[in-house]
């Protein structure tokens, strides 16, 4: 064995120098939430303490905070840590992570804990900035995109107008004839991009209802089987037993997944080979609700895969409006979810939407209604 | 002799729109939708320029570019850029300008296209050939 810790110098050591200089805020608190000792650091930031309620001086409140973690820990004796908001001596917003450790008694009661804090203002405000940052970025994409699908639109229905006027001139029916249709098919397409524009701008407060998720995915299974049947795409449906229900949007969340259904089906036409498949898969894994939508079709060049989240981005010709998997991120989004796509040319994709059972939305009341 | 002009963009009716454009003014006309199927005319037909959208599903028109520039038979065929985006602007945020091993291309077209200067364009860039 080494040397014994002298246990004494030790003691002072603690409290002269880590209590007392380590730029972490300390502080202790007994049963009734009273600050009985801090160290410079948190002084310095809350002004003076001891003997003032740890609410009243961390957030200038009144009454405790109703998820009081120093309350927790005094009960169960656990140590945690939590993201929490308050305002400084100086009436300055502060952000601090702060970790909460009992200090247990001989008898095993726990008459103090101590909290350790450590100021985070700066990264909350940095990050608030980089979300801000890529919402501007998201928007100028949305119109820089939005400019391309209308550009399209206007060669289409130019075209159109010169096929018109050229058959006219040289009084060709056959190429009137064909003028007239591309007018009607992008005058079809320029409705189509309205509808879908308005209702992505529109939006709609996710309806929640608890539903089974393994049956949303066995309708929209249902729905598609015969169109990828008719495109030699087997579709496919795996859905884990273990899955429970859940508080999501219907509507949505059939949106969703019709849309990346589709996009399969689509992708697998595009590729040469004979038979393709494309499988839905349901499944649980650590409380996250997980739908997964994978095929083995065309697949996605890095360019591609950069952009497919982004508005009116397109590789379907006339056929998309390029807000299909724009649309399924919002809706995933407010849902607290997240989708990612994995994608290898000619060998397909994978689409997972994954959302966190404890950052789903509640369950709404029926009188909400739904529309 | 009739210049021979391949045009590869997936909208049909923008396709449909530069095809009738050139061949009244005297072109023969090649077309398709697909940049893999572009790559295979493009290097069978041996036309004296090549009109190229730029989003297409499969090979998109950036990569079909890159590819002509590597090929020695295509290398010096004509291109010109054309598409809804800003196209030069998109050209160059793709970085492709920085790699110094694939030069520009000859010209850059917006959708929708201006018919007279559209067609002056595809001229100079067959001429300077």
């Amino acid at each position: 064995m080494d040397t014994p810790l002298p246990t004494e110098s030790l003691q002072r050591w603690l409290h002269e120098q880590l209590f007392q200089q380590v730029p972490s805020r300390i502080a202790i608190i007994d049963r009734e939430l009273s600050i009985v000792q801090a160290n410079p650091a948190f002084e310095l930031s809350f002004g003076e303490c001891v003997g003032r309620k740890c609410f009243r001086v961390y957030k200038g409140k009144e009454v405790p905070c109703a998820d009081c973690p120093a309350k927790l820990t005094f009960a169960d004796g656990e140590i945690r840590h939590s993201e929490e908001f308050g305002t400084d001596s100086r009436g300055n917003f502060t952000a601090y992570f702060v970790h909460v450790a009992p200090i247990v008694a001989e008898d095993g009661s726990i008459p103090y804990v101590v909290e350790m804090s450590t100021d985070i203002t700066a990264v909350k405000k940095l990050e608030k900035e980089k979300l801000e940052a890529e919402r501007l970025a998201a928007v100028g994409q949305t119109v820089a995109g939005l400019a391309h699908s209308v550009k399209n639109m206007l060669m289409g229905l130019e075209g159109g107008m010169y096929y018109l006027s050229s058959g006219l001139k040289k009084n060709d029916q056959k190429r009137l004839q064909e003028g007239w249709e591309m007018v009607e098919r992008n005058l079809t397409k320029t409705t189509s991009l309205v509808k879908d524009f308005l209702s992505f701008a529109k939006g709609r407060p996710p309806a929640t209802k608890v539903v089974a998720p393994n049956a949303l995915a066995q309708e929209i299974v249902d729905l598609y089987r015969e169109t990828a049947a008719q495109s030699g795409v087997l579709l496919a449906l795996e859905v884990s037993a273990e899955t429970r229900l859940a508080a999501l949007d219907p509507d949505g969340i059939h949106t969703c997944l019709t849309n990346l259904v589709s996009n399969a089906i689509d992708a697998c036409q595009m590729s040469d080979k004979p038979v393709t498949h494309v499988v839905v898969r349901v499944r649980e894994e650590n409380g996250t609700l997980i739908f997964e939508v994978i095929d083995d079709g065309a697949g996605m060049d890095y360019d591609v895969k950069q952009k497919v989240f982004t508005s009116f981005f397109t590789t379907k010709g006339g056929e998309g409006t390029g807000l299909g998997l724009l649309t399924t991120r919002k809706i995933v989004q407010q849902h607290g979810g997240t989708v990612e796509v994995e994608s290898r040319p000619g060998l397909g994709s994978l689409f997972r939407v994954t959302l966190p059972r404890d950052r789903l939305p509640p369950p709404l009341q029926e009188e909400a209604g739904n529309s | 002799m009739k210049k021979r002009v391949l045009v590869i963009d997936d909208e049909l009716d923008s396709l449909k729109y530069l095809v009738a454009v050139l061949e009244d003014e005297g072109y023969e006309v090649l077309s398709c939708q697909d940049g893999d199927e572009g790559l295979a005319l493009a290097a069978n037909e041996r036309p004296d320029i090549v009109l190229l959208d730029i989003m297409m599903p499969g090979r998109s028109g950036v990569s079909l570019y890159r590819a002509m520039r590597a090929e020695e038979a295509l290398r010096e065929v004509p291109v010109i850029l054309v598409s809804g985006v800003n196209t030069e602007q998109e050209y160059r945020f793709r970085d492709l300008v920085a790699d110094e091993s694939v030069p520009e291309p000859q010209g850059y077209a917006e959708k929708p296209i201006n018919v007279p200067r559209f067609l002056s364009k595809v001229e100079a860039a067959i001429r300077t050939e």
